[in-house]
């Protein structure tokens, strides 16, 4: 596994949640997982194509997914509404696209599908190749990046 | 063959002909008609991202015991509902379906070189699934293993190119 095409997602975070006013951010445990994982409420995934072909399924309860909202609208969420639903997806595009620049930048040409958020109860998630799940710990709550790459 | 409506169409097309050829199954493509931004799903939803000239998604939604009839036809073996291998085969099924409708997009649409990203599978219970800022059409699908719905979207609507 080559560490430098999963660092860009994981450092996205590290940019780009500051400019919404959150403080407390760090990663959590790394776990290489199988093609099938048991993923949280709520989802959002998004995918990439050309030079680059995987997905990255952004998984958190909605508790967490409230207070992503809360810090992306600058207002409390206290209900997971439309609204909020869309802050977090919109959370997860800039998230991904922010790597997108990153790998250009390295020569990497990828491009990035438009966020679907997925939620429901007892989810599991398949993916067509081993997923790397990457914690990130934040103020709202914890969120798992799970990364699939065709590498 | 499809020729001049929108996206939609091919990718009806392209579920009738992989349903006849992988799985020997008559299919029955209905309306295409304009699907909800947030949509139920029937337990199991398979989802496509499309990027290129047109920034998009596929969605592929069917029930546990009709990918289970499904899978079992496509790959001549018998499943139960909680083999693994209905889920690895299902999302197959759809990336071949959606990549021979790409196909069909982008040599009937010259330019448009669309692309399409791996598949993922969601399983759960009460899923729901919302695609964001693109209009988004669905259309059904009646086969002799059940009922499958397509929900096709892009960015800028009309899920279709003119």
């Amino acid at each position: 596994m080559d560490a430098k095409l999963y660092l860009p997602f994981v450092e996205s975070f590290f940019e780009v949640l500051p400019d919404f006013g959150f403080k407390e951010l760090r990663r959590g445990k790394l776990a290489l997982k199988d093609k099938l994982v048991a993923a949280a409420n709520v989802n959002v995934l998004v995918g990439l194509s050309q030079d680059l072909r995987g997905n990255i399924a952004y998984s958190m309860t909605e508790e967490t997914a409230r207070g992503v909202a809360s810090f992306m609208i600058g207002a409390a969420s206290e209900e997971f509404d439309e609204m909020a639903k869309s802050a977090v997806a919109e959370l997860a595009n800039m998230l991904t696209s922010k790597a997108a620049v990153s790998f250009e930048r390295s020569g990497l040409l990828v491009n990035v599908s438009p966020p679907t958020l997925i939620t429901g109860e007892n989810i599991t998630l398949l993916s067509h190749v081993r997923i790397l799940a990457v914690e990130i710990i934040t103020d709202a709550g914890l969120i798992e990046a799970n990364i699939s790459l065709e590498v | 063959m499809p020729g001049s409506g929108s996206y939609t169409e091919f990718f009806g097309a392209a579920l009738k002909e992989n349903l006849a050829e992988m799985a020997g199954l008559d299919c029955i493509v209905g309306e295409t008609r304009p699907q909800q931004e947030t949509f139920s799903s029937k337990g199991l939803a398979v989802i496509v991202g499309i990027t290129g000239k047109r920034q998009g998604l596929v969605v592929l939604d069917i029930g546990k015991e009709s990918a289970r009839r499904l899978c079992e036809l496509i790959d001549g073996e018998s499943y139960s509902l909680e083999d693994e291998f209905v889920l690895h085969t299902l999302a197959e099924f759809v990336n071949i379906v959606t990549g021979h409708a790409v196909t069909l997009i982008n040599d009937a649409h010259k330019g448009l070189h669309l692309e399409m990203t791996p598949p993922s599978l969601f399983l759960g219970s009460e899923l729901k699934i919302t695609g964001y800022k693109i209009k988004t059409e669905v259309f059904e699908a009646d086969t002799p293993v059940g009922k499958m719905t397509v929900t096709i979207g892009f960015k800028g609507g009309r899920s279709g190119g003119r």
